[in-house]
């Protein structure tokens, strides 16, 4: 084998560091899950890794990760604790959408920030909007060379460690229609003061340390520096980089279904009961775990691809954002069937107290809720199937 | 012969030929025997021959590509040459010149082999085959019956397993590749099944059937571990038969309902959300299917446990099978009662992939070995289960 390039030394060694930091995380989360304290600790730990910088640009002295390499490493720190992971995959998102985006002034800043230990997070959740992202009820009013931002976020993971929060608001100008009234603008936590508080902190049934809590935009205001992209392109600009937030998820739900089995696995092996030498030697627990196996396998194969072969958008945009939600959907719902079988191979001990298959098996539950939920996926995937806008309306007959 | 070498391009070409003679072979299940020389005249049948040999030497993903698109046209004719063309190249990897004899045939005469490693009372578990090889002068007797023996009515080469007991009576599987010969085999039972009805998957009685020693596949006792070694081919080759008719099943339904209109509706059949859902669970399923495939296809084949690589390779089979039913099912569903008629080609396609459940490796044994090798419990301990 040759020598490893600078670069990529450097991305071995931020695995290695997210593979060490994985049985850390798992032990805290035995330890908070259920109180619910956002995983803090472990932002700290992977910022100090260099973890949440690997998608600084190379041009910034970055390693500039693959979106292949992200997916990697959000399994990787899935396996210790999903929440860690999910928030984490929150900003490696936005991190790797924005990295090659250039002519804002604030893109070089946020950038120089991330690889300076910035911790960058997007609620693009709002009140009532559902998980229709492009139609905000967030607003944002112009006021002089800035914008006044009003509305309620929900959803704001990991925002107890968010150094910089990229915010969705409709302008309220009416010069633009939905959903090309959509912006988006950077707010600095430490600058924004009492424009901006956590209006319901998060006590989530699954994810519970995400820190995932509702924020209160109330006369929040920007500079016009703030706004990421010209007036109405962040639609397209999100479009664009549908693949990011759609494997990156699916990859945190991956991981956790393959630390499921690995438990399940881990727990059979020299198993015994009052009735059982061996539990492991049953042929239902046998079958359970090659179904399991199989299933990881096609996972995979299939996100693997995705994330190697599926990651330009070319020149049909709705098209490829239908594309992005294949391994997404599959991937999130198999998610859940493996754990669900792993939490049946471990049996009644695992509805114990703690158990930490019992706090996967919650965690997989929040996969296909996650953008593009699985119904929206399904739409555009069918639609695009038979050459149908998914964004015409009306949406049915 | 004509020279070919972008199979992919040929088996696109022949597909569509293929389709149309499909429906006739599977009404009255008959074996295709003018698809099986349109293979060997464009030279599709010599695709796996090594190139040394005078061959195309395809890799696997070139075969499993163009068997996957001859397939969505005809998948009996695909399922019938797959025998063939795996089981060259399994003979490529695992006996390399000693078949070179059979490579020739191929390539000057157009010779076509059919593989026979089925028989009644084994099930799936070929390593254990019944049929006995008794050492005569010159090679072997060969007795016993086989079954689904695939492609036989257009064979000139039969490539079967048998057993020789060995001094201590224990059995010893081996395997052998011989020209079809006159006497000594005769058809017990033709083919007619539910599905996959134009293969020609006879069943056979064996009774003396000569195999000389020079016909003889590797050594004594090693049929198992040659098999294990080079199970890519068959298992991959197999996956992408049945990942054919999947997508095939999906391009007709989405083609149909785009056209599709009732007297209730204002739009296409195409518009309507149930539609929609189902045919996104298809798109997803085949793209899934593809994946644990083409991943399988491009892992590294060189394992030094055979045992681990087989199981790794029948996992894949597998899935990649159930999802392929899967997607018929659904294509069932969106079509409706009309796709159940024998004019429409779902109601093939519905039968052919429930042939991908059935065919080698068996579920079960699958699940079993592999739930045993991520237990570290001893695959052939005995008793095979706790009691």
């Amino acid at each position: 084998m040759g020598e490893l390039s600078e670069r990529d030394r450097r991305w071995a060694a931020v695995m290695e560091a997210a593979r060490d930091l994985a049985p850390v995380f798992e032990r805290r989360s035995l330890e908070h899950y259920d109180e619910g304290g956002f995983a803090a600790e472990n932002i700290a730990d992977l910022v100090a890794a260099g973890v949440t910088a690997i998608n600084v640009p190379a041009a910034l002295g970055g390693i500039e990760a693959t979106l292949a390499e992200n997916v990697e490493l959000l399994k990787t720190v899935a396996a210790g604790c999903g929440s860690t992971a999910f928030a984490l995959s929150i900003h490696t998102v936005i991190t790797a959408s924005l990295r090659d985006q250039t002519g804002g002034p604030w893109h070089e800043k946020l950038m120089r920030a991330v690889a300076d230990g910035a911790f960058v997070i997007g609620p693009f959740t709002d009140e009532s909007s559902g998980s229709n992202w492009t139609r905000p009820s967030t607003t944002a009013r112009r006021d002089g060379d800035g914008f006044v931002l009003d509305g309620l976020k929900h959803f704001a993971t990991g925002f107890d460690a968010a150094t910089h929060l990229i915010v969705t608001a409709a302008v309220a100008d009416g010069i633009l229609e939905p959903p090309f009234d959509l912006s988006a603008f950077v707010v600095e936590t430490a600058a924004a003061g009492d424009g901006l508080r956590v209006e319901r902190p998060w006590r989530g049934g699954a994810l519970t340390m995400t820190g995932s809590h509702s924020l209160r935009l109330d006369g929040l205001r920007v500079d016009g520096d703030a706004q990421l992209f010209p007036d109405g392109l962040a639609p397209l600009f999100v479009m664009s980089r549908q693949q990011w937030g759609h494997y990156c998820f699916a990859a945190v739900f991956l991981g956790l279904a393959e630390r499921a089995y690995e438990l399940a696995v881990e727990t059979t092996k020299g198993r015994s009961n009052t009735a059982v030498r061996d539990v492991g030697r049953l042929p239902g627990v046998q079958f359970a775990i090659a179904r399991m196996r199989a299933r990881l396998a096609t996972m995979n194969a299939l996100l693997t691809a995705y994330a190697t072969e599926h990651v330009e958008p070319g020149e049909d945009l709705l098209g490829f954002v239908a594309d992005t939600c294949v391994p997404k959907y599959f991937v999130t719902a198999e998610a859940e069937a493996v754990v669900s079988a792993a939490f049946e191979v471990i049996g009644g001990s695992a509805i114990r107290d703690g158990s930490r298959i019992a706090q996967i098996w919650r965690d997989v539950k929040a996969g296909p809720l996650l953008p593009f939920t699985a119904d929206q996926a399904r739409e555009f995937i069918g639609k695009q199937a038979f050459g149908i806008s998914p964004i015409e309306t009306p949406r049915w007959m | 012969m004509a020279e070919r070498r972008d199979y992919v391009a040929l088996a696109t070409e022949l597909a569509q030929k293929f389709a149309e003679r499909a429906d006739a072979h599977d009404v009255d299940g008959t074996f295709p025997h003018e698809n099986l020389a349109d293979l060997v005249n464009t030279g599709y049948s010599a695709m796996t021959v090594p190139a040394e040999h005078g061959g195309g030497g395809a890799t696997l993903e070139e075969l499993c590509k163009a068997q996957q698109i001859l397939a969505g046209g005809c998948a009996s004719t695909a399922f019938a040459i797959n025998m063939h063309i795996h089981g060259l190249a399994m003979l490529a990897a695992v006996a390399g010149d000693q078949c070179a004899w059979a490579y020739r045939k191929v390539v000057d005469e157009g010779a076509v082999i059919a593989g026979g490693f089925s028989e009644p009372g084994v099930g799936g578990n070929w390593w254990h085959p019944g049929t006995v090889a008794t050492p005569v002068p010159g090679g072997y007797r060969l007795t016993g019956r086989k079954s689904f023996f695939t492609g036989y009515p257009g064979a000139s080469l039969l490539f079967l397993s048998a057993v020789r007991p060995d001094e201590r009576g224990v059995p010893q599987p081996l395997a052998f590749l011989v020209p079809k010969p006159e006497e000594g085999v005769t058809v017990s039972a033709e083919w007619d099944a539910a599905g996959m009805r134009a293969t020609g998957s006879h069943s056979l009685s064996i009774d003396g059937m000569f195999a000389g020693d020079e016909h003889l596949v590797g050594g004594v006792g090693n049929l198992p571990l040659l098999f294990m070694s080079g199970v890519h081919w068959a298992w991959c080759s197999f996956a992408s038969v049945f990942v054919g008719i999947a997508r095939a099943a999906l391009d007709h339904v989405v083609a149909v309902q785009r056209e599709r209109r009732l007297n209730v509706l204002d739009r296409t059949v195409a518009h309507l959300p149930g539609v929609q859902f189902a045919v996104a669970d298809m798109v997803t399923k085949v793209a899934a299917a593809e994946a644990h495939l083409y991943a399988a296809v491009r892992a590294d084949h060189g394992n030094p446990d055979p045992l681990a690589h087989y199981i790794d390779m029948s996992l894949m089979k597998t899935s990649v099978c159930s999802l392929a039913h899967e997607v018929v099912t659904l294509a069932l569903r969106v079509q409706g009662g009309s796709g159940l008629l024998r004019k429409s080609p779902l109601q093939r396609f519905y039968r052919d992939a429930a042939a991908g459940l059935l065919v080698p490796p068996g579920l079960d044994t699958t699940y079993e070995w592999a739930g045993k090798q991520a237990l570290d419990i001893p695959i052939f301990e005995e008793p095979r289960w706790a009691s």
